[in-house]
């Protein structure tokens, strides 16, 4: 763990002390700086843990801008902060500095089914929005699997999204304007209430999925969509992975959209039946598929599915429109995780490698690679994830106290990647860079990464808004502050 | 039938690794009423998880801010449910608590509380003879003779809810059941000393003397507090064998009701909703008997939230003596849950669940401008049934 001490190599704070100071005077008990309280912040749902010099509570936009104020004036680092639940460390303090917490900005300001937008404060939780919006008939439909925790702001921030991608898209394609308050403390309204503009620069866009480096977002206006009347679901099992991921690719050439297509592995069916009895055939591969919209187009769709699913060679195809066997399916596809984590005692999931996104073509093939570097480090490397959209997930088990385990991983991880790129992925579908992808992002966007500092300059020339992160990742490899007991060089 | 859970309150040192096990997911937040009301990671139980890990880790010290956050918990149970890594947050949140209350970090409130037990065996600090103050001067004479069944009040019941005292007694009389009462010599059930992370062995060792001085010796123990009930009924099995199976108050009445002991005498009218107490449903799975017992009555409407899923009232944990101003938040969210359904009553089983709804009533009336009731069940079957 790394405290704000500055050893860390990157320029502290100027004047700290003068910063809390003022916070405390602005805030009252909505900033906290007791060690239990910074430790509890200290930490998302990533490999990391940093302690933060002190967490501020904002409640609407005015104190977001003084606090930025304050920040530029001394020169302290700001760290936004949704609901926590990241996985590749944007939300810690690697250098210290404050942790914004913006979880009380939690308003739904409006809902407006006859324009298609709805405007919300950042710290809506995904499953609250979704809540207000169901009786008005609507729904922002990107579908992230930490939806019952993950606050929208998050999700901007990050450009999140979920299994459902491949028909509706993810949180940037719902951006119609954002308020931010720049690195200045200047507050910049960009974007529309309408679903088309051409006015210049779309600067709403900019600021999604960039990880809260650019500025704190305020106030997010989203397009919204009707929600489906009826769905529909499939189980389709294979006698490889390949096949499965062909299969993928066979549905979407036919051409057939479906909702989602979840894929998994043998190692993730045998857990899902072992810790949670979801009944899975043993096989070495299987598709969940989702068809959803009016239910003569749902039906008509699925036939087609059955189609291409049975010409690509499946072992079997079983299909239902009963909400209890797709529920049961859905909370087998849920029960990986923890399933994973009690494969065995001593081993446990840690967040790295987790997200990557390839051409759908490539899933078989990724899968193959993946398979292979597992067997080469003598890792369990478990491969699931939304393959309509060409999203990925894999979990990494290792035991977490062993500095060796962690080499491995990293190993591990650097090869996935490595094979991600080649087959012309990239290393982040739907959960951010931060700092466990951040060596290979900057891998991958080589001729990008210039124009990206550049924009970070302008905005930000003090470098206070989240540093560290992304491109500003110093190391060569991803092993920083860690949150579990092992000390990694 | 109450199911078993284990209540052990083990040292935080055995849930090493679980404590790891948590992936920081933060799926426990959605469902904690304490974060959801405070909408601070620094009360959640996910953050109880942390800041356990801190104190395994040696990375933080035990202070008061930890104890704060500690004990900012109703131990509602939810979170453990909610887990998808089956992660039991509360059992390593009543571990940190053993380790911080063995150091003495224990809230100043509770303190008072936990003083009283010691002198004066309740924590409401009353002198002990006042115990059968609201028994009935009809049943002072069933005090320390053996019967089959022991009623045991509680310090709750018998010191400060004089309602339910009344209505129990009424309807024990009316359905001539052959009681008795431990009176002065009732004991307090510890269930604060469990709840702040001391041992309650000395309470369980003495539970059972009391048994054995009424003789003949009860087979069956009745109490109208689910925190009493979780006390008798699994709390202390880690110490003794009571020797007596225990039941709430909910399941005998409808044991009454069965076996035609007490009559319908009118029904309830209004859209009736039915509260679960965390004790009475998570901590021990009573979700059927209640609803069995109050469908005698009306038809009952469900919360969104219910049963397994159902909202904590606020009052659990021994949140109320520490933060009555989040206890009380919480009761309103759940009262305004129920108004959302189109509730005129809502029925519990629960003293402390009476409790912190009553003292939210007024704010949830000014802001709905609604006059929802609460009522305790058994308050229900003492006025419309009859011998």
């Amino acid at each position: 763990m790394v405290f704000s001490d500055g050893q860390s190599g990157y320029p502290m704070a100027k004047d700290l002390e003068g910063m809390l100071k003022e916070l405390q005077k602005l805030l009252g008990d909505r900033f906290l700086t007791g060690e239990a309280d910074r430790y509890c912040y200290a930490t998302d749902s990533s490999i990391y843990r940093s302690m933060p010099d002190a967490v501020a509570i904002p409640i609407n936009t005015e104190e977001v801008v003084k606090i930025v104020k304050l920040a530029n004036k001394y020169e302290v680092p700001l760290v936004p902060r949704g609901g926590g639940t990241g996985l590749c460390g944007a939300a810690v303090a690697i250098h210290g500095g404050i942790i914004i917490d913006m979880q009380k900005m939690a308003k739904i300001k409006e809902v407006h089914p006859e324009s298609l937008y709805c405007t919300v404060e950042p710290g809506v939780v995904y499953d609250d929005l979704i809540r207000a919006l169901k009786p008005h008939g609507f729904t922002f439909p990107t579908a992230p699997g930490s939806g019952e925790a993950c606050t929208i702001g998050g999700m901007v921030a990050l450009n999140a999204s979920g299994m459902r991608a491949i028909k509706y898209g993810a949180t940037r394609d719902y951006v119609l304007a954002l308020e931010v308050v720049l690195p200045s403390g200047e507050v910049c309204r960009c974007g529309t209430h309408t679903l088309k503009n051409s006015s210049g620069y779309q600067l709403e866009k900019l600021f999604v999925g960039s990880e809260g480096t650019l500025g704190i977002i305020t106030e997010i206006t989203l397009k919204i969509v009707i929600l489906p009347k009826s769905r529909a679901v499939a189980l389709a099992t294979f006698d490889s992975m390949e096949k499965a991921g062909q299969t993928v690719s066979n549905i979407i050439a036919k051409p057939v959209i479906p909702s989602s297509m979840e894929l998994m592995d043998h190692t993730c069916i045998e857990v899902a039946n072992k810790g949670a009895n979801a009944g899975f055939p043993d096989v070495a591969g299987l598709l969940i598929i989702e068809c959803d919209g009016e239910i003569e187009g749902v039906r008509r769709e699925m036939k087609s599915v059955e189609e291409v699913v049975r010409k690509s060679g499946a072992l079997n195809f079983e299909s239902t429109e009963d909400p209890k066997v797709f529920n049961r399916w859905h909370d087998g596809r849920q029960s990986i995780l923890p399933a994973l984590g009690r494969l065995k005692p001593e081993l446990k999931i840690v967040s790295l490698a987790d997200d990557m996104a390839i051409p759908i073509a490539n899933i078989g093939k990724t899968v193959m690679a993946f398979d292979k570097i597992a067997k080469k480090n003598n890792i369990i490397v478990a491969t699931y994830g939304h393959a309509s959209d060409g999203n990925l997930h894999t979990k990494l088990l290792i035991d977490p106290t062993k500095p060796e385990d962690w080499k491995r991983a990293e190993r591990t991880v650097e090869e996935i990647y490595k094979a991600v790129l080649e087959l012309d992925g990239t290393v982040s579908g739907e959960h951010g860079i931060g700092v466990s992808k951040a060596p290979y992002f900057m891998n991958e966007r080589r001729s990008a990464i210039g124009v990206m500092k550049a924009i970070k300059r302008a905005l930000d020339p003090k470098n206070i808004m989240n540093p560290g992160k992304m491109f500003d990742w110093e190391k060569k490899g991803i092993m920083g502050p860690l949150r579990y007991p092992a000390e990694v060089e | 039938m109450a199911k078993k859970v284990d209540h052990k309150v083990r040292p935080l040192k055995d849930y090493y690794s679980d404590a790891m096990v948590c992936t920081y997911c933060g799926f426990c937040k959605s469902v904690c009423p304490t974060f959801r009301l405070t909408k601070s990671d620094a009360r959640s139980p996910r953050s109880k998880v942390i800041i356990s890990w801190g104190l395994l880790s040696g990375e933080i010290e035990p202070s008061e801010g930890v104890r704060d956050i500690i004990y900012t918990c109703t131990t509602c149970m939810d979170c453990s449910r909610r887990c998808p890594s089956q992660v039991k947050a509360l059992d390593i949140t009543m571990a940190a608590r053993r380790e911080l209350a063995e150091l003495g970090l224990i809230p100043e409130a509770e303190k008072t509380a936990l003083a009283h037990i010691a002198k004066e065996n309740n924590p409401i600090g009353e002198p002990q003879e006042k115990r059968t103050e609201f028994v009935p001067e009809r049943d002072m004479a069933r005090v320390g003779k053996g019967a089959e069944v022991l009623v045991y009040l509680g310090c709750n019941t018998a010191f400060t809810e004089m309602r339910i005292t009344k209505y129990l007694f009424d309807i024990m009389d009316r359905a001539g059941v052959d009681y008795t009462l431990l009176g002065k010599d009732e004991p307090c059930c510890g269930m604060l000393n469990y709840l702040v992370g001391l041992e309650v062995k000395g309470f369980a060792q003495t539970m059972k003397e009391k048994l054995d001085t009424l003789k003949p010796r009860p087979t069956t123990v009745v109490t109208p507090c689910p925190g009493c009930f979780r006390s008798l009924s699994q709390n202390y099995s880690e110490f003794v064998d009571l020797g007596v199976t225990v039941k709430h108050t909910i399941q005998f009445f409808l044991e009454l009701m069965e076996k035609g002991k007490l009559h319908v005498k009118k029904k309830l009218e209004g859209k009736v909703l039915y509260h679960d107490p965390c004790d009475l449903g998570r901590h021990t799975g009573i979700y059927d008997e209640p609803r069995k017992l109050l469908s005698y009555f009306t038809k009952i409407e469900e919360f969104q939230y219910n049963k397994e899923l159902a909202h904590c009232c606020g009052g659990g944990g021994g949140l109320m003596a520490m933060n009555y101003e989040m206890s009380v938040g919480i009761a309103k969210e759940r009262l305004l849950e129920a108004i959302e359904k189109g509730a005129d009553i809502v029925v519990t089983a629960c003293p402390s669940c009476e409790d912190s709804f009553s003292a939210a009533l007024p704010e949830v009336k000014s802001q709905t401008g609604k006059n929802l009731k609460i009522i305790d069940l058994t308050e229900i079957i003492a006025k419309y049934t009859t011998a």
